[in-house]
């Protein structure tokens, strides 16, 4: 299935947040083979040069080590990739808070709601 | 490529070609045994009589249907393959347009030769199978060889050794205009495909029959100017020594070889010119 | 490393009338490895393009180069050309379409045809006029992309299929690509293409490149999509007479 795309933010960037997200997440997990160029492409259904772009820009943020002509593999440096979480999970929750912010809501409004639908979503 | 184009070309007509033929020359035998049980029976009552006729009849037509329509076939693959959509791949193929026109041409030519061939033994099966009464059991393809047979030797007799270069030459005034009346028809389909952008093969007919008139009137006056000259010359023929008419022979059937093959090398240029330079698809 | 680029046109003049030029003194240069879309309104001259770099049309004025080489039938044999129209002979069976290609072509790829075709469920024991609109059209498609050709010409690829095999279609652009070879699309489904594209070219009417660029960036540039920015520069395009 090709994967869905939004306007205003270049594709090759939201390559790159959605392949961050799978690694993070685990979907690839530290030291494995990740896909090829040509594979990714074929299964988002995008030009295989922006699938590099993004790909380059992951091994730049150095969760992805290339192996030169053996392909590429997921970092094993889990610090790396803590931190990447870390970065990742803050952006969202900066995003929620202004969101909140906008919403008028106090800080423990916000949690006290985090509280309840944390416990709903078990 | 020639080659590789000259396959496909042949092969599309192959089949049908061979299944027709192959009905002719069934027809033939039909035919034949028709003429011969009209022969036989002669002045007797036939109760078969009406089968024998339409045997024949049917003989005859297939004959005519068989010629016309192979040639309409080929001419209307040339149409296809060049004018229509399928030219969209016909000239995207890594061959030079010249080559697929003459490999049209060299086809057309291939299945007009075949044509004959086949009408020919048809023809010489039919022969065969109509027994001629008087000289005993011979059949009438025997009765007509003979006669052939004898104008070729009346022809050796009067000619000598030129006769023989009269007939070569008939054989390539025949050829030349089989392949005249080919390029002729190409042409008139490649003027009339390229000068319009509907309605094309109405535009290609249009413009062969035009064609056709201009060659038919110009034949008239051909033949009237050559009646009046020949009537005026008869009486100077027995005036004329046995070397001076070979002579005239042998020009007149030279110029009528050169005036084919210049119309027909005006007819290719000017077919090929126009697929080359004025062929653009819609 | 050699970096001439597989298609070249110079000062290309095309016109089907006198007075209208479909295309005046077009300049356009794709270099390899590329995915291109050429977007535009009718008749702005896109198919028009597409005809002249693979010979079918003959330009009044200008020059193309194909990897170098000016344009002749020979470099028909670097060329892959799908037009909007189905170009084969129906009486031909599916087999007899490949057999043709092969023999023409060199670089046909008959097993990757092969593949394909089982993948669309098209028998290849058919002949091709017992096949419906749709089918016909994925085959044309199959032969052009089963060539290993230097240039892919798509006019319409994806125009009149549904929404699955438009993907295929898609997956099979992508599957196919080549750091040596580049493919020109034209289509009006302009979202639907535009993961595919590396740069996109908005053609304007005589030929005039109105916009072009990098499909990724331009996001990012104008917080637009594809599909957005091509409404934007063509709503007041004004009518050719």
């Amino acid at each position: 299935m090709a994967w869905k795309f939004e306007a205003g933010i270049p594709l090759s960037q939201q390559i790159v947040d959605r392949l961050r997200r799978d690694v993070i997440s685990g979907v690839y997990p530290p030291g494995s083979l990740f896909p090829t160029v040509r594979q990714l492409a074929f299964s988002a259904s995008v030009n295989p040069n922006t699938m590099q772009k993004a790909l380059l820009m992951l091994e730049e943020e150095g969760l992805l080590v290339t192996l030169g002509t053996q392909g590429r593999i997921v970092t094993n440096d889990t610090e790396k990739i803590e931190l990447s979480k870390k970065q990742c999970t803050e952006a969202e929750i900066g995003a929620m808070i202004k969101r909140a912010k906008e919403l008028s809501l106090s800080r423990d409004e916000l949690i006290k709601f985090i509280r309840k639908g944390w416990n709903e979503n078990e | 490529m020639l080659r590789k184009t000259l396959k496909y070309d042949l092969g599309a007509v192959y089949k049908i070609w061979l299944i027709l033929s192959a009905t002719v020359l069934v027809l033939s035998v039909v035919g034949g045994l028709s003429i011969r049980d009209l022969v036989m029976t002669g002045d007797e009552g036939n109760p078969f009589m009406l089968f024998s006729i339409m045997g024949i009849l049917v003989t005859i037509f297939s004959l005519c249907a068989y010629v016309l329509i192979i040639e309409l076939l080929v001419l209307f693959r040339f149409y296809q393959n060049f004018f229509t959509d399928e030219a969209y791949l016909t000239f995207t193929l890594p061959v030079k347009r010249k080559t697929l026109f003459n490999s049209k041409l060299i086809g057309a030519f291939i299945w007009s030769v075949a044509n004959i061939a086949v009408v020919i033994l048809a023809i010489t099966i039919m022969l065969a199978l109509v027994p001629v009464q008087g000289n005993g059991t011979g059949s009438a393809l025997y009765e007509f060889l003979k006669i052939v047979l004898e104008l070729i030797k009346l022809l050796f007799e009067n000619f000598s050794g030129w006769a023989f270069v009269y007939c070569v030459l008939g054989v390539i005034i025949y050829l030349l205009s089989t392949v005249f009346s080919t390029l002729i028809i190409y042409a008139c389909i490649t003027l009339g495909c390229t000068m319009v952008r509907k309605y094309k093969l109405l535009m290609a007919i249009a413009v062969y029959y035009v064609v056709n008139m201009l060659i038919s009137l110009l034949s008239y006056v051909a033949s009237f100017v050559m009646s009046l000259v020949l009537i005026s010359g008869i009486g100077l023929i027995e005036n004329y020594s046995e070397a001076q008419i070979r002579v005239l022979v042998l020009f007149t059937l030279i110029a009528v070889a050169s005036f084919l093959t210049v119309m027909c090398i005006l007819a290719y240029r000017f077919s090929l010119s126009r697929i080359e330079r004025r062929l653009n698809l819609a | 490393m050699n970096d001439t680029p597989v298609l070249q046109c110079k000062n290309l003049t095309k016109s089907y009338k006198l007075g209208t030029n479909v295309l005046d003194n077009f300049n356009f240069s794709v270099p390899k490895g590329k995915i291109i879309g050429l977007l535009g309104p009718n008749g702005c001259g896109k198919s028009t393009l597409l005809k002249l770099v693979s010979g079918l049309l003959v330009p009044n004025s200008g020059e193309i180069e194909i990897c170098g080489i000016p344009r002749s039938e020979e470099t028909n044999s670097l060329i892959s050309y799908l037009p909007e129209r189905t170009y084969f002979n129906s009486r031909m069976r599916v087999s007899e379409l490949i057999d043709y290609f092969s023999d023409f072509f060199p670089d046909f790829d008959r097993e990757l045809a092969a593949k394909m075709l089982d993948d669309l469920a098209i028998p290849k024991g058919e002949r091709l006029r017992a096949l419906s609109k749709g089918m016909k059209e994925k085959v044309q498609l199959v032969m052009v992309m089963s060539r290993r050709a230097k240039l892919y010409l798509l006019d319409e690829p994806i125009g009149g299929v549904d929404p699955a095999s438009r993907e295929y279609i898609l997956n099979t652009i992508i599957g196919n690509y080549s750091p040596e070879s580049s493919v020109i699309i034209t289509t009006h489904l302009i979202t639907d293409i535009e993961p595919v594209l590396d740069e996109f070219a908005f053609m304007g009417w005589g030929g005039t490149i109105l916009r072009a660029g990098d499909a990724d960036t331009v996001r990012a540039a104008t917080g637009k999509t594809l599909d957005e920015l091509f409404r934007e520069v063509f709503r007041y395009a004004p009518q050719n007479t």
